[in-house]
């Protein structure tokens, strides 16, 4: 169903997570990303794993959800480890060998361990950081901090972040419609799930239409909104809610680096099990 | 025609994240055939979730809803495990289903074509149906639900002028974008779409919102007259309770997810049920007819809509010439 689309989808809470300030957790996930590719054995990816399970303890996030969000990869991960598995290889000898497909040892780690457990723990932390602890209008007023600097180029930051805000602020209404329409449609006997993908795309019609009349009729309705309310850009505008750093954010932030430099300190010093 | 009930429905949104939210609880309802059974509740009170499931579009959480005796959601496995037990296989449901292959692919089957058959049979207006109109034009747009069901063009082309005639639409829309339409036009437009299916069961969701009064009075005599001239059972949901009071035969009351009380027109509005503790309230006109009894002038009849009042004001004055 289209409502079970958990990916890039805000859960509030009130967890340490949640408080923290949304450019520590911008910058903290680059952070991760950094200490995730920097990892090149088995024990650090270990660490990684556990540094994560921390993390959604921290955030208060149940196992189940983070399980959605992985969900949807499941063919992309499942091509991208067969590739890892087939195309790798290895020094030392073979441990399968028929027709033209050989594979080794290392292409095993490599398909386990860089293609499914790294860009899980990718799409799993970056989840936990932003989108699930973050609403997205803390997410772009994080972003148009960050990117703030570049206005002394003439970057219209502001502008870009509030057509983010925008488009976040649209997707569950628009998947709300989506699902209205369709329900109407199918009312009126619309089949959406038989025929070819001719017949199909056609199907579609009746829901695509709508949904672009309406569309247009938000975006219409919310400038002379916007208009009534003298919008005019970035250019002195104050805010209601100022981003402050707190304790949490030295915390957090602290975490993110110690991870990143444990990191580099296991790939150091336990050579073994070299994947990379 | 075709009966419709509940059986101790449930239904929870977004079960298992964060937003999870009861939208009903343990529902019995049974909806008489042939009438227009308006429902009322407070805004959250499960009214809208209710129609969906009555539809065919939502299938409980719990519990079953029936038409025409035949339980609409159930599953493909159920109907052919109970399709096994006709044919006299028993066993726990693990150890029939490892058998049931053959019976699984008959019952998916009769199950897609059930569920096809019954969208025809239960129409449903949604709120604001205007945003469902798509086609280039209006009679188009009324054709495609009569289409859907493998009419030919021409009888679809019929269905569709005489459903447009009914709800009042002017011939001369029929072949203009529905998109230029105004506001209650394209209302009537997507009733009309609907009425053109002439499903057994009309089921509407608030269909006068935002109407101006002479076209809330257009729709809600359009639907009255499609009950009358076809038998139609008709559903619908609306806060006017002078509208309910004057085209229902049955209300069911809602709130908080569960039926509070079913009953006609006289047993929901009389003074015994305290409405307003439902963030409801009586009609307007219920109030006046009510002081003036108290006031000591004995009316009799339906106090629940002007033109009863009215007649029963016309009876006391006649009665009290004659003495």
């Amino acid at each position: 169903m289209i409502s079970d689309i958990t990916l890039g989808q805000f859960f509030p809470g009130e967890s340490h997570l949640h408080k923290a300030d949304p450019r520590t957790k911008i910058v903290g996930s680059i952070v991760y990303m950094a200490a995730i590719f920097c990892a090149k054995n088995v024990f650090a990816y270990l660490f990684m794993i556990l540094f994560t399970a921390m993390l959604a303890m921290v955030g208060h996030i149940r196992i189940r959800l983070l399980w959605k969000s992985i969900k949807p990869l499941f063919f992309v991960l499942l091509i991208m480890s067969m590739i890892n598995l087939f195309a790798t290889k290895g020094t030392g000898e073979p441990l399968l060998s028929f027709w033209k497909i050989t594979i080794y040892e290392e292409g095993i780690w490599r398909a386990v361990l860089v293609s499914v457990v790294r860009v899980v723990l990718l799409v799993m932390g970056s989840s936990l950081l932003l989108t699930y602890t973050t609403s997205p209008i803390q997410l772009t007023d994080g972003i148009e901090t960050l990117l703030s600097p570049l206005k002394k180029i003439h970057v219209p930051v502001h502008e870009f972040a509030m057509m983010m805000t925008i488009a976040l602020r649209f997707i569950p209404t628009l998947i709300e419609e989506t699902d209205k329409i369709m329900k109407a449609q199918k009312a009126r006997g619309a089949d959406f799930s038989s025929g070819g993908l001719i017949k199909r795309a056609k199907a579609l019609l009746p829901v695509l239409i709508p949904l672009f009349v309406s569309s247009f009729q938000h975006a219409m309705d919310l400038a002379t909104a916007m208009e009534c309310r003298c919008y005019h850009g970035g250019e002195g505008r104050t805010k209601y809610r100022i981003l402050k750093f707190t304790g949490v954010d030295v915390w957090i932030g602290l975490a993110l680096l110690v991870a990143l430099a444990a990191v580099i300190v296991i790939n150091k010093f336990l050579p073994i099990g070299n994947v990379m | 025609m075709k009966t419709l009930s509940l059986e101790n429905v449930s239904y929870v949104y977004g079960k298992g994240t964060p937003f999870e939210k009861e939208a009903l609880h343990g529902v019995k309802l049974s909806l008489p055939q042939g009438k227009i059974i308006g429902v009322i509740g407070h805004t959250g009170s499960g009214k809208s979730t209710l129609l969906e499931m009555l539809c065919g579009l939502l299938p409980p959480t719990e519990g079953r809803v029936l038409f025409d005796g035949a339980d609409m959601y159930l599953s493909p496995k159920d109907a052919a495990l109970e399709d096994m037990k006709k044919d006299g296989y028993s066993g726990s449901p693990f150890i029939l289903s490892l058998f049931y292959h053959k019976y699984w692919k008959k019952a998916y089957a009769l199950r897609l074509e059930e569920k096809q058959a019954r969208r025809f049979q239960i129409g449903l207006v949604m709120q604001y149906p205007e945003y469902q109109l798509f086609d280039e034009t209006v009679l188009s747009d009324i054709c495609y639900g009569p289409k859907n069901m493998g009419l030919s063009e021409e009888e679809a082309q019929k269905r569709a002028k005489s459903a447009a005639a009914l709800v009042g639409l002017r011939p001369e829309l029929l072949q203009k974008s529905p998109f230029d339409l105004s506001g209650g036009e394209k209302r009537r437009v997507a009733i009309a779409g609907v009425l053109a299916m002439e499903p057994d069961v009309l089921v509407l969701d608030e269909p006068a919102a935002g109407l101006d009064p002479q076209g809330r009075k257009n729709i809600f005599d359009a639907i009255a007259t499609y009950n009358q001239t076809t038998g139609a059972t008709v559903i619908l949901v609306s806060h006017s309770m002078e509208d309910l009071a004057k085209y229902c035969h049955q209300v069911v009351l809602m709130h908080d997810g569960t039926v509070v009380k079913t009953g006609s027109v006289e047993e929901i509005f009389s003074s015994s049920l305290n409405l307003q503790s439902y963030g409801l309230d009586k009609p307007q006109i219920t109030y006046i007819a009510e002081q003036l009894i108290k006031a000591g002038i004995p009316l009799l009849g339906d106090l629940f809509t002007v033109e009863g009042v009215e007649k029963a004001l016309l009876d006391y004055i006649k009665g009290g010439e004659n003495k």
